[in-house]
C-alpha cells in the first residue's frame, strides 16, 4: 500500500501499517517535512521483511518515483539485528530493479539507474534487539507506570517462558493499551489518533528516529 | 494492415522472437531510443502524446518494408488524404513532415530492428541534397521549382541495400513500390476496425491449411453463444460469419460485437503473422472488461503457438490489472515499456515482466 501519488523526496516503507503510521505521526508530531509512507501489499504472507523486495520492484516502475530522493527501510531487528539487516540487503538485491545495497544500517547507498537511494532503517535502534513494539514501550511505560507493572504481572503469570524479547513487548503493549485506552481493542496503527497516546511521541524514545528522518536529506 | 506471410530459417527455438532490439532516431516524438531485451508480448503504457501509438508505428513502418505505409499511418491518425495532383513542392513536403522529429525534415529518421541476422534491418529516411532536381508546378513551362525527393533506404545486417526514392511529377505524387526487405509485421489501430475482407482472406488462408480450429475453439469459448466460423459472401466480398445458435443464419462477425470482432482480427493476425510481430494498439477497446484475463491469457497462448511477437498498448489500469494472472508464472515472456515525454522530446522506460508482475501485485500504477 503506498500513495496514489509520491509527491515528497522521502518515502519510508515498514513491515506493515503499524510501522507506517508510527513513523508518519512521528514525523507530524516533530515537524518532520517531506515524508510519504508506505508498505508491501497483501497476501498477507508478504507482510514483514519479505514483503520489501516485490514492494521495492513494484516501485520502480511507479513514473512518481523520480520524484522520490530516498527510501528508507524500517524494519524490526527482532532477536537477530545482523540476520535483519542481511535479510532486507537481500530483498533490495531480490527486487531486482538496480537499486544500491546498503552497505551497513542507517548508511544511504547512492542514486542510480532511475532509482533512489535506499537506507535501512532498524527498529528500535542499530543493534537492539526488538520491534516496533519495543520502540514505543518506554513512553507507555513513563505514562502509565502502574499499569505497565500489572502487565509486567500479568504476562510474567500467563506465558512465562515461550515469548521472547519481541512477543513480549508485544504483549505487554497491547495488555497496557486495552487497559488504558477508551477503545481496548485499540491497534498500534491506530493508537496514535487517538488522543490518549499522541503526547508520547514527544517522548525521548523516539528522538533517534526523529533524528534519523530529519538527517536523512543531509545523508545522501 | 499490413501482413506478408515469411518463414525465416533460424525461428525453430521456442525462444524465438523477431525483434530482440530496437533504435529509433527522430522519427515522430522520438529523437532516440534504445530499447533491448525485448520479449514475446511487450506492454506499452504512457500518458497521451507520450508516444505509445508512435512507438508501435515505428516498428510496423521499419517492418514492412513499403514507404507506402506512412500514407496508410496517416489515414490512422486521421490526417487528410495525399492529394498532389500538380507538382508542388511544399505540398510534397507537408506529406511526410510528421514522420520527422520536430517536424525537422533536415534530420534522418533511422530505425533499427535487430533479431536473428534475418531479422536484422535497418531503415532510413531522408533528403538526399545530390537527388535535387527541377520540376513543373503549373501549366507554363517557366513555372518550376527544385525538388528533393525522399529517401527510403533499407538495409540488413549482410550489406544488402534497397533503396527507393518518392518524389513528384506533373501528374503529382510518385511512391515507390515495396521492397525486398519486408518482415511479417501487422498491426491493429485504436478506433479502425480491422478490414472485414482482409479478415477473411487470413481466416480462409489458415482453414486451407486446416489451422482454423484452435482460433474457433477459442473463440466459441470465450463466446459460448457462437457456434461456428465460416467465411462466406456478402454484397461480393468475403467476410467471417458466425453460426449463433439464437439466429436462423449466419451473420457476419462484425455485426455480432466490436469485441468479438476485435478479438478475432486480432488472433486471425497472430495466428497469420507467424514468427514476426503484430503491434496491438489500445487493446482494451472494445472488450468487455470481465473478459480481459482470457483475453491475456490468449493472447499469449497464440504468441507462442505462432511464435509471434507482440506490442500491446493500452491506458487502462483495468487492462493491466488483468493482465496479473498470465504473466505469473511467465515473466521472462512480458517486458512493460512506458514512453515518457519530457520538454517535447520522448523516452521510452524498460522494465521487466518481474517487475511488472509486482507492479500488479503492489497496486502500482505503472502508466
Amino acid at each position: 500500500m503506498i500513495p496514489a501519488i509520491l509527491s515528497e523526496p522521502y518515502l519510508v516503507i515498514g513491515e506493515g501499517p503499524a510501522d507506517t503510521e508510527s513513523i508518519s505521526h512521528l514525523a507530524m508530531a516533530r515537524n518532520i517535512a517531506g515524508y510519504q509512507v508506505g508498505y508491501p501489499e497483501l497476501p498477507v504472507a508478504a507482510h514483514g521483511r519479505t514483503g520489501f523486495g516485490d514492494l521495492l520492484a513494484a516501485l520502480a516502475t511507479d513514473s512518481d518515483l523520480r520524484n522520490v530522493r530516498a527510501i528508507a527501510i524500517a524494519y524490526d531487528n527482532d532477536s537477530n539485528p545482523d540476520g535483519a539487516f542481511h535479510h532486507v540487503q537481500q530483498s533490495i538485491r531480490g527486487s531486482q530493479s538496480g537499486y544500491s545495497v546498503p552497505a551497513a544500517p542507517l548508511e544511504a547507498g547512492p542514486a542510480v539507474n532511475n532509482v533512489p537511494a535506499i537506507v535501512a532503517l532498524p527498529i528500535p535502534w542499530v543493534n537492539e534487539i526488538g520491534c516496533l513494539e519495543s520502540l514505543i514501550l518506554p513512553a507507555v511505560t513513563e505514562k502509565w507506570p502502574e499499569v505497565r507493572r500489572l502487565a509486567d504481572g500479568l504476562i510474567a503469570a500467563t506465558r512465562p517462558n515461550d515469548l521472547g524479547t519481541c512477543k513480549g513487548d508485544k504483549a505487554i503493549l497491547a495488555a497496557l493499551v486495552a487497559c488504558v485506552c477508551r477503545d481496548p481493542t485499540c491497534s498500534v496503527r491506530s493508537m496514535w489518533s487517538r488522543r490518549e497516546f499522541r503526547d508520547l511521541l514527544g517522548h525521548t524514545c523516539f528522538d533517534r528516529v526523529a533524528e534519523f528522518l530529519r538527517d536523512l536529506p543531509a545523508m545522501l | 494492415m499490413q501482413s506478408v506471410v515469411e518463414v525465416h530459417p533460424n525461428c525453430k527455438g521456442d525462444d524465438y522472437l523477431m525483434i530482440q532490439s530496437l533504435t529509433v532516431e527522430n522519427f515522430r516524438c522520438f529523437e532516440h531510443v534504445e530499447l533491448s531485451d525485448l520479449k514475446r508480448i511487450n506492454v506499452v503504457v504512457g500518458q497521451n502524446a507520450s508516444g505509445k501509438t508512435a512507438l508501435l508505428e515505428s516498428i510496423f513502418f521499419a517492418g514492412g518494408g513499403h514507404s507506402q505505409l506512412a500514407l496508410r499511418m496517416r489515414a490512422w491518425r486521421l490526417l487528410p488524404d495525399v492529394q498532389i495532383t500538380t507538382a508542388n513542392p511544399e505540398t510534397f513536403e507537408e506529406v511526410w513532415r510528421d514522420l520527422f522529429f520536430n517536424f525537422d525534415q533536415s534530420r534522418t529518421i533511422a530505425i533499427s530492428l535487430r533479431g536473428t541476422p534475418q531479422n536484422t534491418r535497418t531503415f532510413r529516411i531522408f533528403y538526399d541534397a545530390k537527388t535535387e532536381h527541377v520540376v513543373p508546378v503549373g501549366q507554363k513551362l517557366e513555372e518550376v521549382a527544385t525538388l528533393t525527393p525522399l529517401s527510403f533506404e533499407y538495409s540488413d545486417s549482410e550489406g544488402h541495400r534497397s533503396l527507393t526514392k518518392a518524389e513528384i511529377n506533373e501528374r503529382g505524387l510518385v511512391l515507390p513500390g515495396p521492397t525486398p526487405f519486408f518482415m511479417n509485421v501487422s498491426m491493429y489501430v485504436a478506433g479502425i476496425k480491422a478490414n472485414p475482407k482482409e479478415a477473411a482472406e487470413r481466416f480462409s488462408a489458415l482453414s486451407k491449411k486446416n489451422q482454423e480450429r484452435h482460433l474457433v475453439e477459442t473463440l466459441t469459448r470465450i463466446f459460448p453463444f457462437i457456434d461456428d466460423l465460416s467465411v462466406q459472401t456478402s454484397a461480393g466480398e468475403s467476410m467471417v460469419f458466425a453460426s449463433v445458435s439464437t439466429l436462423p443464419e449466419k451473420v457476419p462477425v462484425s455485426l455480432i460485437s466490436e469485441g468479438v470482432y476485435r478479438l478475432l482480427s486480432v488472433l486471425v493476425g497472430i495466428a497469420s503473422t507467424k514468427n514476426g510481430a503484430v503491434m496491438i494498439d489500445e487493446l482494451e477497446n472494445g472488450f468487455y472488461h470481465e473478459k480481459l484475463p482470457e483475453i491475456w491469457k490468449l493472447l499469449l497462448e497464440f504468441a507462442e503457438e505462432y511464435k509471434t511477437q507482440l506490442f500491446v498498448s493500452t491506458h487502462s489500469l483495468e487492462a493491466l490489472k488483468h493482465a496479473g494472472p498470465t504473466i505469473k508464472g511467465n515473466e521472462s515472456k512480458f517486458a512493460l515499456l512506458r514512453t515518457e515525454r519530457t520538454n517535447g522530446n520522448s523516452s521510452v522506460r524498460y522494465f521487466s515482466g518481474h517487475q511488472f508482475l509486482k507492479a500488479i501485485e503492489q497496486k502500482v500504477d505503472v502508466r
